[in-house]
């Protein structure tokens, strides 16, 4: 090295950098939207999931209200088809992955004692993505462009022939807007939970909703191309006149079922594992237990996940698969209720004679092992083909998939919220309402959905917007569509409760629950990275055993990483801070999505945009470098 | 105030409970050191495992035709070209990775350089492969997989080629931090992927669809 050689810091860097962030700290939007923080991101990706979760039940209370009786008109079968379609679309792609994975982006880096992210711009852009995805979904529905050809877009119904119109292919789009956000979300988590644990946190130390989140980030990343790659298919199928699902040319419809459901399998368990993570970091804490069997319920997360994507077929049982292929289906899709009983098993072993403390996450939890139970069964039951022959297609299915989703997912969600509010608020939520809560939605899911499996071996097909007198589906009809209204003011005790704690609530401290993990350490609500400290663990339930150390000697803005096994220190990375980058990529990639429905060359002129976004992104200014950073040669 | 140093490691521990200082830790890493090595690493699993839907798509709709190819075959002559450019071009990525990891600027961005004009004649040959393809993607559905895994693996391809000449800028316009050599690191990653993920497809367009 020579002596020219040796870095200098540019003259200009301390104004242009104090301009920079004085325009920026003045208006409120432009902080908004250049926000990184994964606190911040976190928390707006689980805000907007539940708003969209909202909007698509009250689209639920509208079919039930259709549904009450037989003969209703209060919608059109135009506008159920909309409806139902909308319904799945949203609480599968706008509400089911993103809250999961909000929750991971705000929990993930507190419980690993990381300060961020690994790419915290990254994770703006994938909620920009989501977002925009989300209302332009919406929008097409209130322009009566709504996708109606259901949430899983078969073609023929869904190919050029059926479905004139525009309808499909804001479908298609929509998938194109999530799965990017959420690819991008999966690869921030696993980088984020290989390299920035706390140092001692090696990986048999990490909390099992970690755990949980890395191997969901991993089925994402086999998953969701598949999607992709269907709805692309199906897009070019519409709009320039390939031939993927057209018989007549050698194409066929079931190759987008085989695509759709590789994706589509696997999607339900990447809804489910995380949950499954919330439901042992919430038994571990109120039973004030190590959790029974760590190592199993770990592997049995990376089973289920393994198990997942060989049994996508079980949804083609009816299309006459070979018989080979369905015996070999059938084993798979018992063999994946084993795992989920080993962790089933590992909580009632934990929370056995242990004297739980029952507050409002330890009921859901409770709620969640009851519900998930029966629709575990049921889908034991529909893995044989006969069985899946009957009930194909019918409310059983229905019936079915509402007990492993919001049985499996959305109890366990709840119990989440509530045990998580203190430490993103500050402030207790109302134990009172907590219960009140619990016992409505518990109840009216039960008087909702278990009729649903009788309605579905009486013969009540999917999809019909209304039924004759004759049929003799009337009352149990009323029965689930009374649960619906159950469920709906369950969820608003949830929001009152959480909207009034959030004003009024107690002062919640570091560590209400006396939390084993480590984002019980820090504040509540968790400091900026600048203020936060990167942890030393010493045991798998930090809190509980033995101090928490802390690590010295890194700059505000700097990470630490760490190995991916041991988690012992390897060297420091400087965190990006905030952009408006990530925005106006988000701006330019929505633009190309949306100009693809109508023209091919909207990729053409798309991808001219986003290239020089890109690498306005990534093109260093002399405002952003820092000093500690610089490389020694300089050009 | 109490201190005394764990054995075998860093760990000092007070009175204030135990304490690691990383003052003097580089400020770089290097391979699977690196956040961002593995967040390339895993975007590459992504789309690895989109083209190889399409390759499980191409066989799906093989067997729903009676005669192979359906369409005018395909001339490998071009296609061989373009994929012995693409290889050739990984050469000098792969070159660049040493002086990369010593942090010298000048042989690493001269060796960037090289890759690009490389990378530029593998785009060219590309274009002509594609437009000597003897049939529509309207044809039938061995045409529509066909030319969308071209579409899809030029995308690769073109991006790859531009991220590197963005890069190799950088490296001739700076400011430069440490965490660049990190990211011409990851680079050539990303350029061996978009060029060899292509072999399996040349093996499968060329002897299935074109010599078979």
């Amino acid at each position: 090295m020579t002596a020219e050689a040796s870095p200098t810091l540019p003259r200009a860097l301390p104004t242009a950098k104090a301009r920079r962030e004085r325009v920026i700290e003045r208006s409120r939007v432009l902080r908004f939207i250049s926000e990184t923080e994964h606190q911040a991101i976190g928390l707006r990706f689980v805000v907007t999931a539940l708003v969209f979760f909202a909007m698509a039940g009250a689209l639920a209370l509208l079919m039930r209200l259709q549904l009450a009786r037989p003969g209703l008109h209060v919608v059109g079968p135009d506008l159920y088809n909309q409806a139902f379609t909308m319904h799945g679309s949203t609480m599968m792609f706008l509400f089911a992955v993103p809250v999961m994975q909000g929750m991971g982006v705000y929990l993930v880096p507190l419980m690993i004692g990381a300060k961020s992210l690994a790419f915290p711009r990254l994770s703006a852009f994938a909620y920009w993505t989501y977002l925009f995805g989300g209302i332009f979904l919406w929008l097409s529905f209130f322009m009566n462009t709504g996708p109606d050809v259901g949430w899983f877009s078969y073609p023929p119904l869904a190919g050029p022939e059926y479905a004139a119109g525009k309808r499909a292919d804001v479908w298609a789009q929509l998938i194109t807007f999530t799965e990017l956000s959420a690819l991008a979300i999966a690869v921030n988590l696993i980088a984020t939970i290989f390299k920035q644990r706390s140092p001692g946190m090696s990986l048999d130390r990490m909390p099992v909703f970690v755990w949980a989140s890395l191997v969901t980030a991993f089925m994402v990343v086999f998953a969701m191309p598949a999607v992709m790659v269907a709805s692309t298919m199906l897009a070019l199928d519409r709009l320039v006149g390939t031939h993927f699902f057209n018989p007549a040319e050698g194409g066929d419809p079931l190759l987008w079922q085989h695509v759709f459901w590789f994706f589509g399998h696997p999607e339900v368990y990447i809804i489910f594992l995380p949950a499954l993570g919330f439901v042992s970091e919430i038994v571990t804490t109120f039973t004030r237990r190590p959790l029974f069997g760590y190592t199993p319920v770990v592997l049995a997360n990376v089973a289920t996940a393994i198990l997942a994507f060989g049994l996508w077929v079980h949804h083609m049982f009816a299309t006459g698969i070979p018989q080979l292929g369905a015996s070999f289906f059938t084993a798979a899709s018992i063999v994946i209720a084993v795992p989920t009983g080993v962790q089933f098993f590992c909580w009632i072993a934990t929370i056995w004679g242990s004297g739980p403390r029952y507050a409002a996450p330890f009921l859901y939890v409770l709620a969640f092992l009851a519900t998930f139970i029966i629709g575990g069964l049921t889908g034991v039951m529909q893995a044989s083909v006969p069985i899946d022959t009957q009930v194909h297609d019918t409310f059983f299915v229905v019936a079915h998939f509402h007990y492993t989703l919001i049985g499996g997912a959305v109890f366990p969600l709840l119990g989440a919220l509530h045990y998580w509010f203190p430490k993103v608020t500050g402030r207790l939520s109302d134990e009172r309402l907590g219960w009140i809560s619990c016992a409505l939605v518990f109840a009216g899911f039960h008087l909702t959905f278990f009729p649903q499996h009788i309605l579905g071996l009486h013969g009540m097909t999917r999809r019909i917007y209304t039924y004759a007198a004759t049929t003799g589906w009337g009352t149990l009809n009323l029965v689930s569509t009374i649960g619906a209204f159950l469920i709906g003011a369950g969820l608003l005790v949830v929001l009152i409760n959480l909207a009034r704690s959030y004003r009024s609530g107690m002062a919640a401290g570091n560590d209400p629950w006396q939390g084993p993990s480590l984002e019980w350490h820090y504040a509540s609500p968790p400091p900026r990275m600048e203020e936060r400290d990167v942890a030393i663990v010493a045991a798998r339930y930090p809190l509980w055993t033995a101090p928490v150390g802390k690590v010295v000697g890194l700059e505000p803005r700097e990470e630490l990483i760490t190995n991916v096994i041991d988690a012992e220190p390897s060297h420091k990375e400087k965190n990006p801070g905030p952009s408006l980058s990530p925005f106006f990529l988000a701006l330019a990639t929505s633009g190309t999505i949306i100009a693809c429905i109508f023209t091919p060359w909207g990729l053409v002129w798309g991808a001219v945009v986003i290239a020089l976004v890109l690498t306005l992104w990534y093109w260093p200014r002399r405002s952003e470098v820092d000093e500690h950073h610089l490389s020694e040669e300089q050009p | 105030m109490t201190e005394h140093v764990l054995p075998g490691t860093d760990i000092v521990v007070s009175d204030d409970g135990p304490t690691i200082d990383v003052t003097d830790l580089p400020r770089h890493g290097f391979g699977r050191k690196s956040a961002l090595f593995w967040g390339v690493l895993v975007f590459i699993m992504i789309e690895t495992t989109a083209l190889a839907i399409m390759f499980g798509s191409y066989l799906y709709v093989r067997g729903n035709f009676n005669e192979w190819p359906p369409s005018e075959r395909l001339q490998v002559t071009p296609g061989i070209l373009t994929t012995v450019m693409m290889l050739g071009s990984c050469v000098p990525m792969q070159l660049s990775l040493k002086p990369c990891h010593e942090m010298a600027l000048r042989p690493t961005r001269r060796l960037l350089v090289v890759g690009v004009a490389l990378g530029f004649a593998a785009c060219g040959l590309r274009a002509w492969e594609i437009a000597s393809i003897p049939f529509a993607w309207t044809d039938n559905a061995y045409a529509s997989v066909l030319w969308t895994t071209y579409g899809m693996h030029t995308i690769e391809l073109g991006a790859s080629v531009l991220e590197t000449l963005v890069m190799a800028a950088v490296l001739y316009r700076g400011p430069l931090e440490e965490k660049h050599f990190e990211d011409v690191e990851v680079t050539a990653l990303f350029w061996w992927f978009a060029n060899l993920v292509w072999l399996p497809f040349a093996a499968l367009f060329y002897v299935d669809g074109a010599l078979r």
